[in-house]
């Protein structure tokens, strides 16, 4: 029987609220089961064990460290806007200028709303 | 009400648990069972995401319709309480419950706004906890949708995250 095909996607989410944006506190539990429903609506998600690491910031050029939730998801390619939609409201959720985002491999920085129409 | 007959959730609300049925109250007492254990909470969410769709598509449920389910909402508790206690997630205040009022009973931010006359702009700061509202403004807006404040105990989890957290921080 021929399947559809499905991409994995992954992306990290700071455990933390950016600094700059917001107050730099971890987030309060209402926006984690934001993105569980969300992800519920992909069929499912799988999260990696706590990912840490670093980044500049490229508004302040700051060399930010941060510990992040990996989360995987499988996705049929038609879908990966949906999830890119998604990642964006996230940003808004989770007070960040951007989420990493890896499509099959292919890395790349979804924004939120408001860095979309600067 | 028997006390088996209600859950309490972090927030120190009550969920009736009256109108589950033998399946669904055995498929409960196993989460709760499981988040007893003190899993980790990655492992946790892992599991639960799966299993209580998998429980309510299994007896027919629309799989859009499972995150209303109490089991949903009480396993998405129960995390809450593992993110708690590992120091992941933000006790909750004011601000989350707004939020939440926000997403519960409103179709959107602007539609909350609009029913309230709070400002987008001043919502989107005070909810991203860079500006505050006065206890004036706050309980004026909320008098216009029908809510008040009010001064609640709280949680035990709540409390140990936020004694830990004094320890610690």
């Amino acid at each position: 029987v021929a399947r559809k095909r499905l991409l994995e996607c992954s992306f990290l989410i700071p455990i933390r609220r950016d600094r700059n944006l917001s107050d730099g506190k971890r987030h309060k539990k209402i926006a984690w089961f934001w993105l569980v429903e969300q992800l519920d609506g992909f069929g499912g998600a799988t999260r990696a064990p706590d990912h840490e690491g670093w980044y500049f910031d490229p508004d302040t050029r700051e060399r930010v460290p941060d510990r992040s939730r990996k989360y995987i998801v499988a996705v049929p390619r038609a879908r990966v806007a949906a999830l890119r939609k998604v990642l964006s409201q996230a940003c808004a959720q989770f007070a960040q200028k951007c989420i990493y985002l890896s499509v099959a491999g292919y890395v790349e920085f979804v924004e939120g709303p408001s860095h979309e129409t600067e | 009400m028997k006390q088996s007959d209600v859950y309490i959730d972090l927030d120190g609300r009550e969920i009736s648990l009256v109108h589950l049925d033998a399946e669904e109250r055995k498929f409960l007492a196993r989460i709760l069972k499981r988040a007893r254990t003190n899993p980790d909470w990655d492992a946790f969410d892992n599991w639960w995401t799966i299993a209580v769709p998998a429980f309510y598509v299994g007896r027919g449920l629309a799989r859009n319709l499972v995150t209303r389910t109490l089991p949903w909402k009480i396993a998405q508790d129960q995390s809450g309480r593992l993110g708690l206690a590992a120091g992941l997630i933000e006790p909750d205040d004011w601000r989350g419950d707004l939020e939440q009022l926000i997403r519960e009973k409103f179709p959107s931010r602007k539609a909350f706004c609009e029913a309230t006359g709070l400002s987008e702009d001043m919502l989107s700061h005070v909810l991203a906890g860079r500006k505050d509202l006065s206890l004036a403004s706050l309980t004026g807006a909320l008098d216009r949708i029908g809510y008040r404040l009010s001064i609640v105990a709280g949680s035990d989890a709540a409390l140990d995250a936020a004694r830990k957290q004094k320890r610690t921080g």
